[in-house]
C-alpha cells in the first residue's frame, strides 16, 4: 500500500483538486476568516460559475461554428433546423464545438478568457445580492439565509431545461489552446488534466499572493476590525456595510471562477456535483483545520483534506470487498468528525492567526533598532 | 461556625478576565453586610462569585463551615442561599404565580402553597397580581416579586444586587425597609450591594469597601460611613455628612 | 384543481415539518444553537421505522395486520431520534459550550454532526439493503402503500399522522404549562441564570429539550415515510424547509413553530401546485425553493418572524393603551 499512496501525490488530479479547492477555501477565508461573514452558501457562487462555464462555451460556440459544421449537426439531428445546445444532441454539438476550438486556438483562448471573466462578474453579482442580508442579519440567521439561497439555486439549476435538466450537459473544451502545448510535454492522455491544473494553480497562486498582501495592508486590518468589533469600526467612521459588500463581491467572484475552472476541467455539467457538502462544508473544514484568518494555514488545510479525500477515492475499490457498505461514505464520517474534533481540540486551527505587520517583522525590528 | 459566610482569598472573574484579587471578608449572621465601592470595583462579581456564577481561580467560600466555592448554582440555591440579581430578576413571560411556583422548584408539593401564601402576605400587592404576567408589573412590584421568589425557600442568607437601582426614591425606601425587616423579623443574614452607599450603610451593620477588585476596608458600617478619607475618596460622601 | 390525494399528501408533509420546526425551535431556545443536524435526527427515526419494516413487517404483511409493527416502529423512531439528539448535545454541544465556543463554532459543529450522521445512515442503509427487506432493495423506500387503506373515507396514514402530531404537541403543551419541570423549562429558556439561582438544574433542562426535540424529529421522520421516499439524505435535504418554518414562526415560541410549519409545509406543496396550475407549468420540481422565499421575505421584512411581531403592543399602540415600558416608570399603588 505504501507506494501507490505516494503515487497519488504525483498525479495531476490531486494537485488540481488542491488548486481548485484552494481558490474556494481562500475566498471563504477572505469572507469568513478575515472579515467574519459566515458564508454557509459558498456553493452558490461555485454553482453560478459552473453554470457560466457550462453554458457560455456551448451556447456561444454553436453560433460561431462554421456553416459546414452547422449543416452537419442539422443533418445528424434531422430536424431541418439547428437543435439547441442543451437538446438531446448536446453531446454531438459539444464535440463539433470542441473540434472547432481545437483547430482555432485563438478562438479557444478568447472563449476561455470570456468564460472566466463572465464567471467573475456573475460571482460578483452573487456577492452583491448576498451583501444585502449580510448587512442586516446576525450570524446564525445570515448563515441559514445564504445556505438556503444556495440550495434553492442548486435545485432550480438541476431542473432547468436550458442546462439539460437532470441529465446535465457535455461541455465543449475551451482549454484546447493549452492542451496542444501540454500534450507535447506530457502526452495526449494527460494533456487536459495538466492544463486544467496549470490554470487552477495560476489562479490559486495569484489569489494567495493577493490575499497575503491584503492582510498586511491597512485594508486587511480594517476587514479584521469589522470582524472583531463592527460597532467600533462604525464608530471610527468606517462604512462596514460597504466593506462587507466588497468582501462578498470579491469572495464570490473568486469562488465563481473556481466553479468555471472545474467545469473546464471535467467538461460535464450536472448540478448535483455542486452540493453544499462538496463545496461549502469541505471548504469550511479546510479553512478551520488550517486556521481561520491565516491564508497559508488555509492552504495547508486544503492540501491535507484534499489528500485525504483523494486517498479514500483511491483506496475505496481496494477496501470495498472487506466492508458491508460502500466506502465512499467514509468521506462523510471523516469530514463530519473532523469538523467537530478540530473545534474541540484546536479551534484556532493548525496555524493560529498571527498578528500581521505591514512589513516582515524582522525588517520592522531592524528599522526600530536603527532609530 | 454559625450561619455566617466567610470569603477567603478569592481570585475570580469571567473566563480569563480576572476581576477579584485575593478577596477576604466575613459576613456576620443575622446582620446586613453592605458591599460598596466605585463602579467596576467588582461588587456584583463578588455576589455572583458567592453564587457560583463566575469562574473561581483560587480561594474558599465557607457557608455553615462548608466550602461552596465551585459548586453549581442550583445546588447552592438548595443550601439556603438566595440571590436577587439587579436586572432580569423575574421571569417576564411567566405569571406571578408561575414565578413563585418556579421559586419553589424541587420543594415538597405539600408546603409550596403555604410558602407562596407566606411570601405574598409580606407583599400584599402581589396577591392581587397572581395571574398577571410579570412583565406587566411596575418596577417596584417587580422588585417585590424578585424578593418574594428569593424568599420562597426561606433562605438563611440573601444576596441583593442593587435592589433600588432605577426605582423612584419613595419605592427605593420601601425596598430598603423590607430588607431591614428581613433581618429583624425573619432573622436572615443579608449581603447588600448598593450604588447609593450612604443610604445602604445607614441601614447596614457591617461595611466592606471594594476598590479595583480588592478589599480596601472591612469593618462597621458606621465606621466606613464616617471614615475621614475612604468615604470621601470612594463613596463621594463628606465625612459626617 | 387539487386532488384529494394531493391534499392529503400535502397535509402529511406539513405535519412532519410542524413537528420538526417545533423541535428545532425548542433546542434553539434552550441551547441557543441553530441545529443544522435536525433533519438528520428525523432520518434516524425514519430508519428505525424502516428497520422494523425490514425485519418485522415482512411477516405482518402476509397476515395483513401492520398495526403492531407500526406502533413498534414509532416507539423506536422516538427513542432513536431522542438518543441521537441527546448524544449530539452531550458529546458535541455541551463540551463545546463549556469551553466557550462561539455561536459560529457551534453552528459548524452541528453541520459536522449532520454530515457524520448522514454517513452513518448511508452505511446503515447499505447494510440494511443487504438484508433484502420487504420494502425492496432500492435505497429509496417509503411506507405509502401500507397506510392507504381507508377508515371513514380517509386513508389510515392521515389518521395516524394527525393522531401522532396532535398527541405529541398536546403532551408537550401539558408538560410546559402544567408540570413543574415544564415551568422550569420555560423559565430556563427565558432566563437561564435566574432559573439556576432558583435551584433549577439548567443542564438537565437542556438535556430534556434535546431528548424531546430528537424524539419529535424521530417521529416526524417515521411519519415522513408515509409521503416522501426516504433515503439517508432526506432529512438533511429538508433542513432548509425546517429552518424556514421556524424562522417564519420567529424562533421564539413553539406555537410559532407550529404556525410556521403549516405555512411553509403547505405553501411548498399546495402553494406550488396552485401556482403551477395558474400559470400552466408544472412547478413541482421547484417546490424546495419556496422555503427560501419565505426565509428571505420574513428575515428582511419582519426579522423576528410572524410570531415575533409584538401583536399586543401593536394593538395597544393602535387603541392607545399604555405600553409595558411606560408602566415600569410609574409609581405602583397609585393605580
Amino acid at each position: 500500500m505504501g507506494l501507490p499512496s505516494i503515487g497519488i501525490f504525483l498525479t495531476p488530479e490531486l494537485w488540481f483538486w488542491v488548486a481548485v479547492y484552494a481558490i474556494v477555501s481562500l475566498s471563504l477565508n477572505l469572507e469568513a476568516g478575515i472579515t467574519g461573514i459566515p458564508n454557509f452558501g459558498k456553493h452558490l457562487a461555485v454553482i453560478m460559475g459552473a453554470i457560466v462555464g457550462a453554458a457560455l462555451p456551448g451556447y456561444l460556440g454553436v453560433h460561431i461554428l462554421p456553416e459546414e459544421a452547422k449543416q452537419a449537426i442539422i443533418e445528424a439531428a434531422g430536424k431541418g433546423s439547428l437543435p439547441s445546445y442543451a437538446s438531446s444532441y448536446n453531446s454531438m454539438i459539444s464535440t463539433y464545438i470542441t473540434n472547432y476550438y481545437a483547430s482555432h486556438p485563438a478562438v479557444s483562448f478568447a472563449m476561455f478568457a470570456l468564460t472566466i471573466i463572465t464567471a467573475a462578474v456573475v460571482g460578483a453579482i452573487v456577492g452583491l445580492l448576498a451583501s444585502y442580508p449580510a448587512a442586516r442579519l446576525k450570524e446564525d440567521y445570515l448563515a441559514i439565509t445564504l445556505l438556503a439561497a444556495a440550495e434553492a439555486t442548486l435545485i432550480i439549476s438541476y431542473n432547468a431545461p436550458a442546462l439539460g435538466g437532470t441529465q446535465g450537459l457535455t461541455v465543449p473544451n475551451t482549454l484546447t489552446w493549452l492542451d496542444s502545448l501540454t500534450s507535447r510535454i506530457v502526452g495526449r492522455n494527460m494533456a487536459h488534466q495538466v492544463s486544467s491544473l496549470i490554470v487552477a494553480a495560476v489562479v490559486a497562486a495569484t489569489i494567495l499572493w493577493y490575499l497575503e498582501r491584503l492582510v498586511r495592508s491597512p485594508m486587511g486590518r480594517l476587514l479584521k476590525g469589522v470582524r472583531e468589533n463592527e460597532a467600533a469600526a462604525q464608530a471610527l467612521g468606517k462604512n462596514t456595510a460597504a466593506i462587507k459588500l466588497r468582501t462578498l463581491m470579491m469572495g464570490s467572484a473568486l469562488a465563481s471562477i473556481a466553479g468555471s475552472i472545474f467545469i473546464m476541467a471535467t467538461l460535464g455539467w450536472i448540478a448535483t456535483t455542486y452540493n453544499r457538502v462538496s463545496w461549502t462544508f469541505w471548504a469550511w473544514a479546510m479553512m478551520i483545520l488550517g486556521g481561520m484568518g491565516n491564508n497559508r494555514g488555509v492552504l495547508l488545510g486544503t492540501f491535507i483534506l484534499a489528500s485525504i479525500r483523494q486517498l479514500i477515492t483511491y483506496y475505496k475499490d481496494a477496501i470495498r470487498p472487506y466492508l458491508p457498505f460502500d466506502p465512499v461514505w467514509l468521506d462523510q464520517l471523516v469530514l463530519g468528525s473532523l469538523l467537530v474534533v478540530v473545534l474541540m481540540l484546536r479551534p484556532e486551527g493548525i496555524f493560529a492567526e498571527k498578528t500581521t505587520y505591514p512589513l516582515p517583522r524582522k525588517m520592522l525590528e531592524d528599522k526600530a533598532a536603527a532609530r | 461556625m454559625g450561619m455566617g459566610l466567610s470569603v477567603r482569598n478569592i481570585d475570580a472573574g469571567y473566563g480569563k478576565l480576572q476581576i477579584l484579587f485575593n478577596v477576604s471578608f466575613t459576613v456576620p449572621e443575622r446582620k446586613i453586610t453592605v458591599i460598596v465601592g466605585p463602579n467596576g470595583s467588582g461588587k456584583s462579581t463578588m455576589l455572583k462569585t458567592i453564587f457560583g456564577l463566575t469562574t473561581i481561580y483560587k480561594g474558599e467560600i465557607l457557608f455553615e463551615g462548608r466550602n461552596i466555592a465551585g459548586m453549581a448554582p442550583h445546588k447552592i440555591a438548595k443550601l439556603g442561599i438566595a440571590y436577587v440579581p439587579q436586572t432580569d430578576n423575574v421571569f417576564g413571560k411567566l405569571t406571578v404565580r408561575e414565578n413563585l411556583k418556579m421559586a419553589a422548584y424541587g420543594m415538597d408539593e405539600s408546603i409550596v402553597a403555604d410558602r407562596i401564601e407566606e411570601v405574598t402576605s409580606m407583599f400584599p400587592i402581589l396577591s392581587e397580581r397572581m395571574k398577571q404576567r410579570a412583565d406587566t408589573l411596575s418596577g417596584g412590584e417587580r422588585q417585590m416579586l424578585a424578593i418574594a421568589i428569593a424568599l420562597v425557600r426561606r433562605p438563611k442568607l440573601m444576596l441583593f444586587d442593587e435592589p433600588t437601582a432605577a426605582l423612584a426614591p419613595k419605592i427605593a425606601l420601601e425596598i430598603l425597609d423590607a430588607i431591614q425587616r428581613l433581618r429583624d423579623e425573619h432573622k436572615i443574614t443579608i449581603i447588600l450591594v448598593e450604588q447609593n452607599a450612604k443610604r445602604a450603610l445607614e441601614i447596614g451593620d457591617k461595611g466592606v469597601l471594594l476598590v479595583g477588585g480588592k478589599v480596601a476596608f472591612e469593618g462597621g458600617a458606621r465606621d466606613l460611613l464616617e471614615h475621614p478619607d475612604l468615604a470621601r475618596m470612594y463613596l463621594g460622601l463628606m465625612a459626617g455628612e | 384543481m387539487v386532488s384529494l390525494v394531493y391534499l392529503f399528501n400535502s397535509l402529511l408533509y406539513a405535519n412532519t415539518i410542524v413537528m420538526l420546526s417545533v423541535g428545532l425551535t425548542l433546542t434553539y431556545l434552550t441551547t441557543r444553537v441553530p441545529n443544522f443536524a435536525h433533519g438528520s435526527l428525523a432520518t434516524v427515526g425514519a430508519y428505525m421505522m424502516f428497520t422494523v419494516a425490514a425485519v418485522v413487517m415482512k411477516e405482518s404483511l402476509v397476515s395483513g395486520n401492520i398495526s403492531m409493527p407500526l406502533v413498534l416502529g414509532f416507539v423506536l423512531a422516538f427513542l432513536g431520534g431522542a438518543f441521537a439528539g441527546l448524544m449530539e448535545y452531550l458529546i458535541v454541544l455541551r463540551p463545546l459550550k463549556r469551553r466557550g465556543t462561539g455561536s459560529l463554532g457551534l453552528m459548524i459543529s452541528t453541520l459536522g454532526v449532520d454530515i457524520f450522521m448522514v454517513g452513518l445512515l448511508n452505511i446503515y442503509a447499505d447494510i440494511l439493503r443487504g438484508m433484502r427487506p420487504a420494502t425492496g432493495v432500492s435505497r429509496d423506500w417509503w411506507l405509502r402503500s401500507y397506510v392507504l387503506s381507508k377508515v371513514a373515507g380517509i386513508p389510515v396514514g392521515v389518521w395516524v399522522s394527525f393522531g401522532v402530531m396532535i398527541g405529541c404537541l398536546t403532551l408537550l403543551y401539558m408538560l410546559l404549562t402544567r408540570t413543574r419541570f415544564g415551568i422550569a423549562m420555560r423559565a430556563s429558556i427565558e432566563n437561564p441564570q435566574l432559573a439556576q439561582v432558583l435551584g433549577v438544574n439548567v443542564d438537565l433542562v437542556n438535556m430534556a429539550s434535546w431528548i424531546i426535540a430528537g424524539g419529535l424529529a424521530g417521529l416526524a421522520g417515521a411519519l415522513m415515510a408515509f409521503v416522501v421516499r426516504i433515503n439517508p439524505v432526506t432529512g438533511s435535504d429538508e433542513v432548509v424547509a425546517i429552518f424556514a418554518a421556524s424562522i417564519v414562526g420567529g424562533l421564539q415560541s413553539l406555537l410559532g413553530g407550529v404556525v410556521g410549519g403549516y405555512i411553509v409545509g403547505l405553501s411548498s406543496t399546495l402553494g406550488t401546485k396552485w401556482l403551477g396550475d395558474l400559470v400552466g407549468v408544472d412547478l413541482a420540481a421547484y417546490k424546495r425553493a419556496v422555503p427560501l422565499i419565505f426565509i428571505i421575505i420574513v428575515l428582511l421584512v419582519a426579522p423576528q418572524g410572524l410570531m415575533g411581531v409584538d401583536w399586543s403592543r401593536l394593538r395597544r399602540r393602535i387603541i392607545g393603551g399604555r405600553s409595558v415600558r411606560e408602566e415600569r416608570l410609574t409609581v405602583p399603588h397609585a393605580r
